[in-house]
């Protein structure tokens, strides 16, 4: 990895980074707001239950506005489309091409730009958690016990759709494609806990590897998080493969 | 065997089944200044790509100053200067700040030289990248192309955007490396420009070389075209005997014709009369490929 290069991405795409952190924080406000309305809605009960019969209502609520929902959607959108960006369109393509007239190997390239989508990833990760903890806080609610924990599964989750937008972008030149993939993504994401079948049916999404068998106990599940880890590095191995045999026409 | 700075031999390459290089055989000599000329699309563009490893040929060997571009492609780029088409520049930094990281990413060179060669092309490197004229950028784009002083510089379109000044200076530059025994390829739809400073020249078409010509051979056989506007009527018949005049027009005081080479019997006649005004227009890449080669430029 380069500093240099890491220190020119950080910079070109600082104002990106600032609008979905804004975004970010704008859905936790949202809640906040919304608290008083939702949290006597039958639907929010229901999906307590689905999630985790153990826990309150009101502890329910923010676990499922926030790390559950919130922090996946948003933080998974904005790897997702980031990955796919630094990869993608014809004048980033010329810019790679340029840099790789210098003598620099593809690896160190492919490297300087996936640290960037980890580091931005993390940040909007803790930018999220922290601001969900404000809002709960503002509100005269106390914060529901282990929220933290869910933080590394939530950011690897995060960094695994943008990697999945990373190979994405390498490999599709297609705009509506990588829209295609990501929604279906995010829907697969959910898509299992909303399954009578059981907990059989939780292993096939990733936010079962990310948050916990049961996703709203706020307990860090280090197996899991292993599982999840080696996606990031699979992940992480494809994408760098991809860029390794891009040919930048 | 002669030592080459860059060989091609048969070199392909096909991007969804549609040739974009097909056999491509070249060579370029120590102190050579080698063109491609040819349109938008023939594989000019395409050829580079593949000598800097952006790409990898289909079939076919490419040997860039003796290595293998592929095999050798960290130590080729070392070595080679690039200055690409399409050059997007970040935002958020001076001109002068883009061009130390370009130093550094070559391991840390000497700026005086940089310094020097943006001074001859006067581009101020105070300025924000953003606020660039397209002149400016691809100003910028030729010093780092030129100064690490590589032994072979591929310059892709360089005029384009350059005002006439700028133009002459980038002519002088290559011709200062030339005399250094350093070997420049131009890729170029000018054929202008290439019968100007090029020693060779490559004819692309379609991704096919179809003809290798010494630049003096393309002067020879470039084709101008002439109109000349006198002070009273002239007697066409004075000009139908000079051979190397074809389309011939006769309009009053007027004399329109295109002039394949020299021009200098042309004027000669001329100047048996009172001349009001003349202008020499080079022909299109579209012209050119029709009346040398009888093929069209574009295809169908």
């Amino acid at each position: 990895m380069r500093l240099d290069l890491f220190t020119d991405l950080w910079l070109e795409r600082k104002h990106r980074f600032a609008l979905w952190c804004i975004t970010l924080v704008g859905w936790s406000a949202a809640c906040a707001l919304l608290f008083p309305v939702l949290a006597d809605e039958i639907w929010i009960d229901a999906l307590v239950e689905r999630f985790n019969p153990n826990l309150d209502r009101e502890a329910g609520y923010w676990l499922l506005m926030l790390p559950a929902f919130g922090l996946p959607v948003f933080g998974g959108a904005f790897a997702f489309l980031e990955g796919g960006r630094l990869f993608k369109g014809q004048a980033v393509r010329h810019s790679i091409a340029f840099l790789l007239a210098y003598p620099l190997p593809r690896w160190q390239v492919y490297l300087t730009r996936l640290a960037y989508l980890s580091s931005a990833c993390f940040l909007l990760t803790v930018v999220g958690f922290l601001s969900a903890s404000g809002m709960i806080l503002l509100t005269g609610n106390s914060l529901p016990g282990g929220l933290f924990g869910l933080l590394p599964g939530t950011f690897l989750l995060v960094l695994l759709l943008g990697e999945v937008g990373v190979l994405i972008g390498i490999l599709s030149p297609s705009f509506w494609l990588d829209w295609l993939a990501g929604l279906v993504f995010l829907f697969l994401l959910f898509f299992p806990f909303g399954l009578t079948a059981g907990a059989d049916a939780m292993r096939y999404s990733p936010l079962f590897y990310a948050l916990g068998e049961s996703p709203l106990l706020g307990r860090v599940e280090i197996e899991n998080l292993l599982v999840l880890g080696l996606f990031c590095a699979a992940g992480g191995l494809a994408g760098g493969y991809a860029f390794e045999r891009l040919e930048l026409e | 065997m002669r030592y080459l700075v860059l060989r091609t031999e048969n070199l392909s390459k096909d991007f969804h089944r549609r040739p974009a290089l097909c056999g491509v055989t070249l060579e370029v000599d120590p102190g050579e200044v080698f063109g491609l000329l040819g349109p938008s699309g023939s594989g000019k563009s395409t050829l580079f790509h593949v000598l800097l490893d952006f790409i990898r040929p289909s079939h076919g060997q490419a040997l860039v100053l003796g290595m293998d571009c592929q095999r050798n492609g960290l130590k080729v780029r070392r070595l080679v200067g690039y200055l690409p088409q399409n050059l997007t520049l970040p935002k958020g930094v001076t001109a002068g700040q883009l061009l130390e990281r370009f130093a550094a990413l070559r391991g840390g060179l000497e700026m005086a030289f940089a310094h020097d060669l943006a001074a001859r092309f006067q581009v101020n490197l105070e300025l924000a990248c953003e606020r660039l004229s397209a002149a400016d950028r691809r100003k910028i784009g030729l010093v780092q192309a030129f100064m690490h002083r590589p032994e072979l510089i591929l310059l892709d379109e360089p005029s384009r955007d350059l005002e006439t000044a700028a133009q002459l200076e980038l002519y002088r530059l290559i011709a200062e490396f030339r005399a250094e025994g350093r070997s420049v390829v131009i890729a170029s739809q000018s054929v202008s420009e290439m019968e100007r400073i090029c020693d060779r020249v490559a004819i692309f078409h379609q991704g096919r070389v179809i003809a290798v010509e010494r630049g003096a051979q393309l002067r020879a056989r470039a084709i101008r075209k002439i109109e000349m506007r006198f002070a009273n009527p002239v007697n066409p018949q004075i000009f139908v005997g000079l051979s190397n005049i074809n389309q011939l027009i006769c309009d009053q005081n007027k004399v329109f014709c295109t002039v394949q080479g020299d021009p200098d019997a042309l004027l000669k006649t001329a100047s048996q009369f009172r001349v009001l005004d003349i202008i020499s227009q080079q022909p299109t890449l579209e012209e050119v490929y029709q009346t040398v080669y009888g093929i069209p430029a574009y295809a169908a």
